[in-house]
């Protein structure tokens, strides 16, 4: 393999686990820090760290000159984008690419490709993938009248430039049509610089499950099963799992098949997530997306397959063949994550950034962490509010739960405000105890969570 | 916050509280005090730029002595620990703007832009930053003497590292 330092482009808990990763391959690191995370773990442990601007994400952790110069001024064979960021820039791709570094993720071009949600779709649909009735780019309210009429409501609105989450309003009554367009498209311009929005039906009795998938430069293509995550707020991922509870057989044998189809056409280099959504009044499922890096939630497919993503991720993008062929992967037993988030569920989840002080993490056999925080640590208010990601496994789903409520019960945080409670509030319930998981289901116990909370406000967590 | 807090002693911290009063009960919007090794800079909304420079006569204390941390209280009560490392030898650091490649030199061949003594303006260009083929200048930012050269030739230099250092006019 021809990568001996690796650049990591990221922050936080998964600087970190870029960091392990390349450890475990004999490879050197080069963290590239904002002035706010000089004193991170992840600097700790790197290679090396080189300062790369202020606080402001724009000024370091976007600025592609700055990433690239820092490559090339410590020598560094690669980059890892990790997520969000640069990951799926195609920008900071083909910068690599000119300067004869290596991108530790697909080609610009699949980045740009997959980038362009609206694109995705049509290539997915080309690709015989079942897809969302829906649009091509609508300009103007009256196309979006036309499309909706013709689909029936409820329509979700998206920016084409969006993705991840972002970029999304769903419309349940035709009166808010013309709103919904004219603000989706302001919101899309100021947040992408790109207001291009398209039409799909929205599933109101949604799962979200996603399939892994794996490729290498010699045209070898995986997948490595599914996660549902279902479990979201505001689009937003909060609990993952693997394999997705109480689905037929078939139809998940049929999303696998439909996601390694996708990126098998493509010849997808490198980690990539293919996005579903499954309408549990139909049984029926169709593609959303697919994401061109390594997901926040890949430690539950690792957890199950024994397979060490990132690393993986590190040695295709140096040129080696894909160590396994689809016969080799196996999946044994459940697994769950739980992401920790600095913020105030009682407060609308505001962020709540601040010193960490007292970081009490459960430990045991089946119980993973991924974090970069410690007790003593100041949480930026710059970036994100993850504070680290609760992995569980188990032979099966029931014992992977009582592995998570047993862990949550044992995690202690204080001096910032936690989405623990939360968490254990939602891992307890009965709903997604039975695995009567969807989308909606987080809003749902919502009010119930924040009703026991404010009689119990004197509890400490 | 513990770190910060550990550079003053119980008796600054109840000075700068009862200067945050004073300030708050007066008409004026900005108050910068030297009191022994700290310099005081409270106010509200953004900074008069007079403010920038450490150059405010002590108002107090018989043998003003340069500060060597600015206290910054902002608006919303935030206190903020402002080193100015450069302070305690009376020199100033002229640090990168950017991550890059430093050159001392316009040219290859070309004698660098300035070498120890040399005068130099706020304006003055003391040397170029690459980065991608994309060179920029690095003002000296203040006026004065340069007092020492800490970054080399083609030297790869991170953000904010110290390039040179000034002895201000």
């Amino acid at each position: 393999m021809n990568i001996s330092r690796v650049l990591v482009a990221n922050r936080g808990e998964i600087a970190v686990r870029i960091i392990r990763a390349s450890q475990a391959l004999g490879i050197d690191t080069v963290l590239v820090v904002s002035e706010a995370d000089r004193d991170s773990l992840p600097s700790r442990m790197a290679g090396r760290t080189v300062c790369i601007g202020p606080a402001r994400a724009t000024d370091s952790y976007l600025n592609i000159k700055a990433i690239i110069a820092s490559a090339l001024g410590t020598a560094s064979d690669a980059i890892h984008p990790g997520y969000g960021f640069l990951a799926e820039s195609p920008e900071l791709a083909q910068a690599c690419r000119s300067e004869g570094i290596v991108f530790i993720g697909p080609t610009p071009e699949q980045i740009r490709t997959m980038g362009n949600k609206l694109l995705a779709r049509k290539l997915a649909d080309e690709y015989g993938l079942p897809i969302l009735p829906g649009s091509e780019r609508i300009r103007s309210y009256k196309e979006a009248l036309t499309v909706t009429e013709k689909i029936g409501l409820p329509v979700m609105m998206k920016a084409a430039a969006g993705g991840g989450g972002r970029g999304m309003k769903v419309v349940t009554k035709s009166g808010d049509l013309q709103g919904a367009f004219e603000s989706a498209a302001a919101e899309a311009r100021a947040a992408f610089g790109d207001d291009s929005l398209y039409i799909e039906r929205f599933i109101p009795n949604a799962r979200h499950i996603e399939v892994q998938v794996f490729g290498d430069r010699n045209g070898n293509v995986i997948h490595l099963g599914e996660r549902d995550c279902s479990l979201q707020r505001r689009h937003q991922k909060l609990i993952e799992e693997t394999p997705a509870p109480s689905i037929d057989e078939s139809l998940r044998e049929q999303i696998h098949q439909a996601g390694l189809t996708l990126a098998r056409e493509m010849k997808y280099e490198n980690a990539g997530t293919v996005e579903f959504v499954v309408d549990q009044d139909t049984g029926t499922f169709h593609f959303l997306e697919m994401n061109t890096r390594i997901q926040v939630e890949h430690p539950v497919t690792e957890m199950i397959t024994g397979v060490d993503l990132v690393q993986e991720q590190i040695r295709v993008a140096g040129g080696e063949a894909l160590r396994f062929k689809q016969s080799d992967v196996k999946f044994s037993g459940h697994a769950i994550e739980c992401r920790i988030n600095a913020e105030v569920p009682m407060e609308g989840f505001r962020p709540a950034p601040g010193r960490i002080v007292n970081w009490v993490s459960p430990e045991g056999a089946q119980i993973r962490l991924d974090t970069h925080c410690y007790t003593g640590y100041l949480v930026p208010p710059y970036y994100d509010s993850l504070l680290g990601k609760l992995i569980v496994h188990g032979t099966n789903r029931s014992e992977a739960l009582a592995r998570m409520r047993w862990a949550l019960d044992r995690f202690l945080v204080s001096g910032v405000s936690t989405t623990l409670e939360f968490l254990r509030f939602v891992i307890g319930h009965p709903e997604f105890e039975g695995g009567k998981v969807s989308t909606r289901l987080v809003e749902t116990l919502l009010p119930e969570m924040l009703a026991v909370q404010r009689k119990s406000k004197h509890t400490a967590v | 916050m513990a770190d910060e807090h550990s550079l003053l002693s119980e008796e600054e911290i109840q000075k700068i509280a009862r200067l945050v009063e004073m300030l708050d009960r007066s008409t004026f919007d900005f108050l910068q005090v030297k009191a022994g090794r700290l310099q005081v800079t409270i106010g509200k909304g953004s900074m008069p730029a007079a403010f920038g420079m450490p150059a405010a006569a002590p108002t107090e204390v018989a043998a003003p002595s340069e500060a060597d941390t600015s206290i910054r209280v902002l608006g919303d009560g935030i206190v903020q620990s402002v080193q100015n490392k450069g302070s305690a030898d009376g020199l100033l650091d002229v640090k990168a703007p950017m991550v890059g490649r430093f050159y001392t030199r316009p040219e290859p061949k070309a004698p660098p832009f300035v070498s120890v003594g040399a005068e130099v303006s706020a304006e003055s260009t003391v040397g170029l930053i690459e980065v991608m083929k994309v060179f920029t200048a690095v003002s000296a930012g203040v006026s004065g003497v340069i007092a020492e050269l800490c970054a080399k030739e083609e030297q790869f230099v991170e953000y904010g590292a110290v390039l040179m250092r000034v002895r201000p006019k």
